[in-house]
């Protein structure tokens, strides 16, 4: 709950436990570089873009409504931004004590993969140095990804680009599988699992992940409530 | 032209940042009690949520079955036997590895 002054450990930490993504995140970087520059988004735009906005998802919805009014492009953004509202308020608690600059500062650097990362750590602490140290890896990965996209075009062996998309899949099934500490968080990413993937489907584009985690995470007190050997209300 | 781009790189950021920043000024360490139980089922809901369609569906199509998926399927397996992340990535991505790489 106390939120200590900075450690250098934990920001050591967060920088190693995110270095898996390092080059599957500088890959999308390059590929939204070289996107930006198809769809008519000037070189400076582009990296300013990613050095500013810094959202994978917003950014590469950006592209095809590039040329459509600037309401409808900030409109998707905030639309695909809303799962974050999830995350952050799962967080305050635990920032409940800082003062304000540093939760703002917290919650700017907030990505998926920090906070997945952060989520799925031993006690589930939302450490501010552990997600600054991953947000700084995240973040250099992504914009030195996408100047190299602009500038080069997105060079990338074809045998590599697999398994570099296969990276985010299989790091967040296993932080998915770490979070799950009891049979009703398990039974809980079961449900979201499914939900998600039938928003994926059947929705539009960023109501899935919201909808299907405000839905499955307000069954896990009530899976709580039917085991009497549970967490005490 | 080069001030309309402006604008809307601002209010992209805007919107990205809107729906973090909101709720860690607005939540205090004084909820509800079912509140604070709720939140702690929302980190596996939306990671589970986030995930699921990159697997399963997607591009927002349903999948047919890939050795990606059996990539996968390994690396879940190998999470909950360790319940950590290097043995799971890597047989993930040497699953992957060993089937995709021999297609191209």
């Amino acid at each position: 709950m106390a939120v200590t002054g900075l450690c250098p450990g934990r920001l050591a930490a967060g920088l190693v436990d995110t270095l898996p993504f390092v080059a599957s995140t500088g890959l999308l970087g390059m590929i939204f570089g070289a996107g930006a520059q198809a769809a008519g988004i000037g070189q400076a735009t582009a990296v300013l873009m990613s050095v500013v906005v810094f959202s994978g998802s917003g950014q590469f919805a950006a592209l095809p409504l590039w040329s459509q009014g600037a309401g409808i492009i900030v409109l998707s953004t905030f639309v695909l931004s809303l799962r974050f509202a999830l995350m952050t308020a799962s967080m305050a608690p635990r920032l409940a004590n800082a003062p304000p600059w540093l939760r703002a500062a917290v919650a700017y650097g907030v990505t998926d993969e920090n906070y997945a990362l952060a989520v799925s750590r031993r006690g589930g602490e939302m450490e501010p140095d552990y997600l600054a140290g991953s947000w700084a890896v995240l973040y250099l990965s992504w914009v030195l990804g996408t100047a190299a996209g602009v500038f080069f075009g997105a060079q990338v062996p074809a045998q590599l680009v697999a398994p570099l998309n296969a990276v985010f899949p299989i790091v967040f099934v296993t932080l998915v599988v770490l979070c799950c500490t009891s049979v009703p968080t398990a039974v809980v990413a079961a449900l979201g699992a499914l939900l998600g993937a039938l928003g994926a489907l059947y929705l539009p584009a960023g109501w899935g992940v919201v909808i299907a985690g405000l839905l499955a995470s307000l069954a896990g007190p009530l899976l709580e409530r039917r085991k009497p050997r549970g967490r005490r209300p | 032209m080069i001030g309309r781009d402006l604008l809307v790189v601002l209010g992209m950021a805007l919107g990205v940042y809107l729906p973090k920043l909101l709720p860690v000024l607005l939540v205090s360490d004084r909820l509800p009690p079912l509140m604070q139980r709720w939140l702690r089922y929302v980190a596996p809901a939306v990671l589970a949520a986030l995930v699921a369609p990159a697997i399963l569906a997607p591009g927002g199509r349903l999948a047919a079955p890939s050795w990606e998926q059996a990539g996968y399927l390994a690396a879940f397996i190998v999470a909950i036997l360790t319940r950590r992340m290097l043995p799971s990535l890597a047989v993930g991505l040497a699953v992957v590895l060993a089937t995709t790489v021999p297609r191209n």
